[in-house]
């Protein structure tokens, strides 16, 4: 369960004065659900995922990830979270397999538990032909495999997403979109964000439609066609986008 | 601190940098190859220098000469000097044949030169030489050298004809006598040089490294997977340093056992100890390595925080240049010899524990000073770690928002 509750961000530039990246922000994603966050570039979608993960401090507001409050319990948060964002990177130098034991040891857990882990995801995402490959010499696909095992590796209750299919073919990122709805029947509270709408409708149960920090709608994808008309979410979306 | 996030984030780290061709080259072959070859080849180049120009004769003109015929029988006389006569009417091209590698020294002998010594006076003699040419220095030195001997045989002339004994010119003999043991010798050769080297290498160690695991993270894009992990900022940070100081350690021992064996390689100028004329014991090399360990402490903190407030690997690597070259300013004051700090000059880091070992390894083992050089130095290195960990905590810094 995700409850974000009033989350601001407020950044300083020297140029450009206070930045509001993120503002009053409140959201939920149950378990067994997907909530989309859906804007451009630079709308604040990574700065909210990032508080969420408590890479980023709230400047106010809060929210409650898996039981447990970013700002009093962060490390409690990151022990139930799996984050993965589509332009961080894989370790070039370490094999698969090393990739998957260094974080799931940091997640916690211990060899005998991880090495069945490992074997258990091996099998899952057909990993056997990566486990022993350095990263610096996968393809894409195989570095997306290994980073959504890692996310998963330690069987976290809620995901957080940052454009995940960012950079992936067609294939690849249908595979994502099929592992997503597997977490999603498996119970965990997924928090997605994406800049392609389609991605939004096709997998999201909820969606926050955000712009400069602000979100202004809120509701599943026939929820928002009902309300603001349209054929589709990108419709939807001009619409809200162009009245701000 | 949980010890098992430190530990997993250590050992990832040292997997990752052992795989990195750079560090091996910078760990193992320049400490291991490089430097002894450095110091081999500069041995060589200098003996090569020394026997060439023991060997090759030396040009040396002389103007006027016809005043100097007793001189210029005296330098004919001598072995490996070739004599050139330049008339009196040439002297303004004195200066110009040096020039020209005409001559290595020219000799310009004023007007009445001879006839002024037999009248038992001093006569001044020009000797000329460029001074930015080392063969020209080396042929001044030996033409002083002769033209002194022959002043000493003008001396024993005047003597004689005096009837006195030339052994009335000597008075007192000087009889130097070292009583510094080869392993006291050993230890003052090792303890002026070998601190400076091992701090050079222990940096060079520590700044790839650190610059690697922190900003270089950043440039590649991984540090916000594992800052979303549950381990803490300040377990990722002291992993992180174990690693550093533990590459710096290793680049160091590797330039240890370098010079070893230069030193033992019989073809450097440190083949002293080789010869059995110094020596050098476990024991000193023990105290070497133990007292460089708050240096190396304060030296991979250091390099750790300029890691983490750089933006950019780029930054990272110029404000490293930066604190090497003040690292190696204040290491290369300890190589100046009878130099001496006074009781507070312990208390200042690195260089108190540069002039700490001197001591150490001379046999002085002063309590307070040791105290205080150690201290003093981790001190410092507690405050580096402690600000890399508040940089890496602050948003600002980690993601130069």
């Amino acid at each position: 369960m995700v409850q974000a509750k009033s989350l601001t961000k407020i950044f300083h530039d020297g140029k450009r004065g206070d930045v509001v990246a993120a503002n009053e922000l409140s959201f939920e994603c149950r378990p067994g659900t997907v909530f989309g966050l859906l804007g451009r570039n630079g709308a604040g979608k990574t700065t909210t995922l990032r508080m969420l993960a408590t890479i980023l401090v709230p400047t106010s507001g809060t929210a409650v990830v898996g039981g447990y409050d970013i700002i009093s319990e962060p490390a409690k948060v990151r022990e139930r979270i799996g984050f993965l964002s589509g332009d961080t990177k894989l370790y070039d130098r370490l094999t698969g397999k090393e990739t998957l034991k260094y974080f799931g040891k940091l997640a916690g857990m211990r060899d005998r538990t991880l090495n069945a882990r490992i074997d258990e995801l091996g099998k899952q995402f057909d990993l056997a032909d990566v486990l022993d490959l350095k990263v610096g010499k996968m393809s894409t696909g195989m570095k997306q495999k290994i980073s959504v095992a890692r996310v998963i590796i330690h069987n976290p209750s809620v995901l957080i997403l940052d454009e995940p299919t960012l950079g992936l073919d067609v294939v690849n990122a249908r595979a994502t979109f099929d592992l997503i709805r597997r977490w999603k029947a498996d119970g965990k509270s997924i928090i997605f964000s994406t800049h392609i709408m389609t991605e939004a409708e096709r997998l999201c149960d909820d969606i926050g439609i955000i712009e400069k920090g602000k979100l202004l709608a809120q509701g599943s994808p026939s929820e928002l066609l009902r309300a603001y008309g349209g054929r589709d979410l990108e419709d939807v979306f001009i619409k809200l986008v162009n009245v701000t | 601190m949980r010890i098992n996030n430190v530990r997993t984030v250590f050992w990832k780290e040292v997997l990752d940098s052992v795989r990195d061709s750079r560090t091996i080259f910078l760990m193992i072959a320049l400490p291991l190859v490089i430097y002894p070859a450095l110091f081999t080849g500069m041995g060589y180049f200098e003996r090569t220098m020394r026997e060439k120009q023991e060997e090759a004769a030396v040009s040396v003109a002389i103007v006027n000469a016809e005043d100097a015929p007793g001189l210029l029988a005296f330098f004919k006389e001598q072995d490996k000097l070739n004599v050139q006569v330049v008339p009196k009417s040439k002297e303004s091209d004195a200066a110009a044949m040096i020039r020209e590698r005409i001559a290595k020294v020219t000799l310009i002998v004023p007007g009445e030169f001879e006839t002024t010594l037999e009248r038992g006076k001093a006569k001044e003699l020009e000797v000329l030489y460029d001074g930015a040419d080392m063969n020209s220095l080396v042929a001044r030195d030996r033409i002083t050298s002769l033209l002194n001997e022959y002043g000493n045989g003008i001396v024993r002339q005047r003597l004689a004809s005096r009837g006195l004994d030339v052994s009335i010119l000597e008075t007192v003999k000087a009889n130097p006598k070292n009583v510094a043991t080869a392993r006291e010798m050993g230890a003052f050769a090792i303890g002026t040089i070998v601190p400076f080297l091992l701090i050079i290498l222990m940096s060079a160690g520590a700044q790839h490294t650190a610059i690697d695991v922190t900003v270089g993270e950043k440039e590649r894009s991984t540090l916000e997977t594992v800052l979303a992990t549950s381990a803490s900022r300040t377990e990722i940070v002291f992993g992180k340093f174990a690693a550093v100081l533990l590459f710096s350690f290793a680049t160091a021992i590797m330039g240890l056992i370098g010079l070893l064996l230069t030193m033992y390689s019989g073809l450097s100028f440190m083949s002293a100890i080789a010869e059995e004329k110094l020596s050098v014991s476990g024991g000193t090399i023990l105290i070497l390595i133990l007292s460089l360990v708050p240096v190396m402490i304060f030296l991979s903190a250091a390099f750790m925080a300029i890691g983490c407030f750089a933006k950019s690997i780029k930054e990272g690597q110029t404000y490293s240049s930066y604190f090497y070259m003040a690292i190696m300013l204040a290491a290369v004051v300890t190589i100046f010899p009878g130099l001496e700090i006074g009781p507070k000059g312990y208390a200042v880091p690195l260089i108190g524990v540069l002039f700490l070992e001197k001591e150490v390894l001379m046999g002085s083992f002063d309590i307070v000073h040791i105290v205080t050089a150690s201290l003093s130095t981790l001190a410092m290195a507690v405050g580096a770690i402690f600000l890399s960990v508040k940089l890496f905590s602050n948003e600002k810094v980690m993601f130069r928002i």
